[in-house]
């Protein structure tokens, strides 16, 4: 899988629980499609990745040194909804491992959910510990890149994109175990 | 039809005391023991295996063309049904499963009503199995069907996200709020979805869309089907599979005050706590996922234990109690009737229809017998009641079985279980039992005497042991009861 590296985007390194802000065109899971879907929200303490009708993909810089052995549970939060034409989506969020040499790569399917109403805004909780096996392999190989990645598709891809605009704040990540 | 009080343990009063006396109301069928009344519940069918002039779906069209058909004012009105979702559901916390279940098996209350098809269950659609909306639902003219759908005949879901995989890796999780949705501190607050909800649940009202998109999605029929398939997966993971709700109490004692209405169009406000024996009493389901077994209704008394030992923080709030703290025995003879004298202005709360207050029948401290082949009726100001007595009399007002113990007891005695006891004239209570404690909601009856002038402040109780079957012979002679109340409550 090839990777772009953009250098007019930055990488915002604040590192909340493990997940950076992430590089402009991170590694895809259909390389064949463009990305450039990562853009901060006018400030880089609160960054945001933005998929749009225009750029349905965007990702985040996953820092496997900060996550916790016991992670498992991913909590995606959409901050904002703009859909008008209440166009039903699905989000599918994906971890990519890539290997530094660009030699390998692997996209595991994290979890998936749709929002309803689809204009409403919400925050999905999922299952992230098998993806997460993978991580921790990578993590012993310094030399992977790990990011999430997320995929905004139309429930009915037969019919036309209207405008569309979600946020996505920062990842978080905890135990199961409350 | 004999509706049965609560016939749990002492512990399952203390802890979900409100349970069975609320789940009267959703109970239509007949019973002649709990074993039976539970295992021959109504099933809830997956509408696939459904030929297209099966009665159920009959049913299901003539109760959404009657809801149609009623007056904007009354509550079980169609466009009023979808009002209550629009104005009330919880979504995207810990709230939505058991105000869904409330919300259905209410709505299947209301179709039993309007057609006079009091077995009727409502079906499920499969989507993880069935990816394309049910023949059922379509066709012009009829009632099933929603021109503002989006989705066709022919569309097909995305098995990525309602596929027999996804299903797996849903009931695959053990956290509850990864299953369920987050923890909110009031109903419609959101905060997290959980997989069930945020996935499959999400996916479908869009990818059906029109009314389905928005929170008045109870207008397209094929609502109903949709969400009792996720009531399906969550019985599936909550009893079949053993993963446990979440034990907070701010989630069990929530009520649900003036969201739903009954069969007939009454108020039905109804706590958490209730709603979480519906599928062990009241219906089941034809297994809707790979793993959910058919013999799982063997499971139920297991699980009833179960849930009746962990109890739930739920209880009634009596007002007023009128207590007769004499103990009795109940033969198969008819006994001298139980006379309790309650004060004329306990029954004005009751009497009034649109008020929350009711008259429960307490039968407490009963020791079960060793052989549970009898069962318990109760009549009011029906002296001469027997066990000939039929219970469409206006006396009856409900009973009671022994269906909990009688393993127990014969292990405790170490006997067989047709050994009578020495001296006895019949087996002896197993008294090495906790004492049960039964309650009756006897408001219904109550009213019907008051409307028939036949009430009186002095209240006789009879109670009637009868035979669990009519031809089998019956060694049980006796049942000895502590002490009875009748209270005025709350619920």
């Amino acid at each position: 899988m090839g990777k772009i590296i953009l250098p007019a985007l930055m990488i915002w390194a604040f590192g909340f629980l493990g997940v950076e802000c992430g590089s402009a065109n991170a590694p895809q899971p259909q390389p064949r499609e463009q990305s450039r879907e990562m853009r901060s929200d006018e400030s880089a303490a609160n960054p945001v990745v933005v998929l749009t009708d225009k750029q349905p993909r965007g990702s985040w810089v996953v820092n496997v040194d900060k996550l916790a052995r016991d992670t498992e549970v991913l909590e995606v939060a959409i901050t904002k909804v703009v859909n008008q034409g209440m166009t039903p989506v699905e989000i599918h969020v994906f971890l990519v491992i890539a290997e530094k040499d660009k030699s390998r790569s692997s996209t595991k399917l994290i979890g998936n959910f749709s929002l309803y109403p689809p204009d409403q805004p919400g925050s999905f909780l999922l299952n992230a510990a098998t993806a997460l096996n993978q991580i921790s392999s990578a993590s012993r190989n310094s030399k992977a890149d790990v990011r999430m990645v997320f995929e905004m598709k139309r429930v009915d891809e037969t019919k036309t994109w209207t405008p569309i605009e979600l946020q996505i704040a920062e990842p978080k990540w905890s135990s199961a175990r409350k | 039809m004999e509706d049965f009080g609560l016939f749990s343990r002492r512990d399952f009063m203390k802890g979900a005391g409100a349970l069975g006396i609320t789940g009267l109301a959703l109970w239509s069928g007949a019973c002649e023991s709990a074993c039976k009344k539970i295992k021959e519940r109504p099933t809830r069918r997956n509408i696939a295996n459904l030929a297209a002039n099966d009665p159920i779906i009959q049913t299901y069209k003539d109760a959404v063309a009657a809801m149609k058909a009623l007056p904007a004012t009354d509550g079980r009105n169609w466009n009023k049904q979808a009002d209550i979702h629009n104005n009330k559901c919880p979504h995207q916390n810990w709230w939505f499963l058991p105000w869904h279940r409330a919300y259905l098996a209410n709505f299947e209350s209301i179709c039993r009503k309007l057609t006079g098809n009091a077995d009727f269950a409502l079906p499920y659609w499969n989507w993880s199995t069935s990816p394309s909306i049910p023949a059922p639902f379509w066709g012009a003219g009829n009632p099933l069907f929603n021109s503002t759908r989006t989705a066709t005949q022919t569309s097909v879901a995305n098995s990525l996200m309602v596929g027999p995989a996804k299903v797996t890796e849903i009931l695959d999780q053990t956290n509850f709020f990864l299953f369920a949705s987050g923890q909110s501190t009031t109903q419609r607050q959101r905060t997290t979805y959980g997989i069930l909800e945020g996935t499959p649940h999400n996916y479908i009202h869009n990818f059906v869309g029109g009314d389905m998109l928005s929170f008045t999605s109870p207008k397209d029929p094929v609502f109903w089907c949709h969400h009792n398939m996720v009531e399906c997966l969550w019985v599936d993971w909550n009893i079949n599979r053993g993963n446990a709700n979440t034990n907070d109490q701010a989630w069990y004692n929530l009520e649900f005050t003036d969201d739903f209405v009954d069969g007939d169009g009454n108020p039905a406000p109804i706590k958490v706590a209730v709603t979480m024996l519906f599928p062990l009493l009241t219906y089941q389901f034809e297994p809707c996922s790979p793993g959910m077994a058919e013999a799982a209704v063997s499971k139920d008394r297991a699980t009833l234990e179960k849930f009746l030992r962990e109890g739930a923080p739920s209880k009634l709030e009596f007002i007023k109690r009128y207590e007769l703290r004499r103990p009795l025995t109940t033969d198969l003879r008819p006994d001298a009737p139980t006379r309790l004298k309650v004060e004329p202005e306990a029954f004005r709360t009751v009497l009034d229809v649109s008020g929350r207050e009711k008259a429960v029948l307490t039968i407490d401290e009963v020791e079960p017998p060793a052989k549970q082949d009898v069962f318990v009726r109760v009549f009011i100001n029906k002296p001469d009641a027997n066990a000939s007595t039929p219970i469409d009399d206006p006396h009856y007002a409900g009973s009671f079985a022994f269906f909990c113990c009688e393993d127990e007891a014969m292990k405790g005695h170490n006997m067989p279980a047709s050994t009578p006891v020495p001296g006895a004239a019949g087996p002896a209570p197993a008294s090495h039992l906790p004492k049960l404690t039964y309650l009756v909601d006897a408001t219904p009856t109550i009213r019907k005497l008051s409307q028939g002038g036949s009430l009186s402040p002095d209240l006789d109780l009879t109670l009637v042991t009868v035979p669990i079957e009519a031809n089998r012979p019956v060694e049980t002679q006796r049942i000895n009861v502590g002490r009875l109340e009748l209270a005025v409550a709350r619920f």
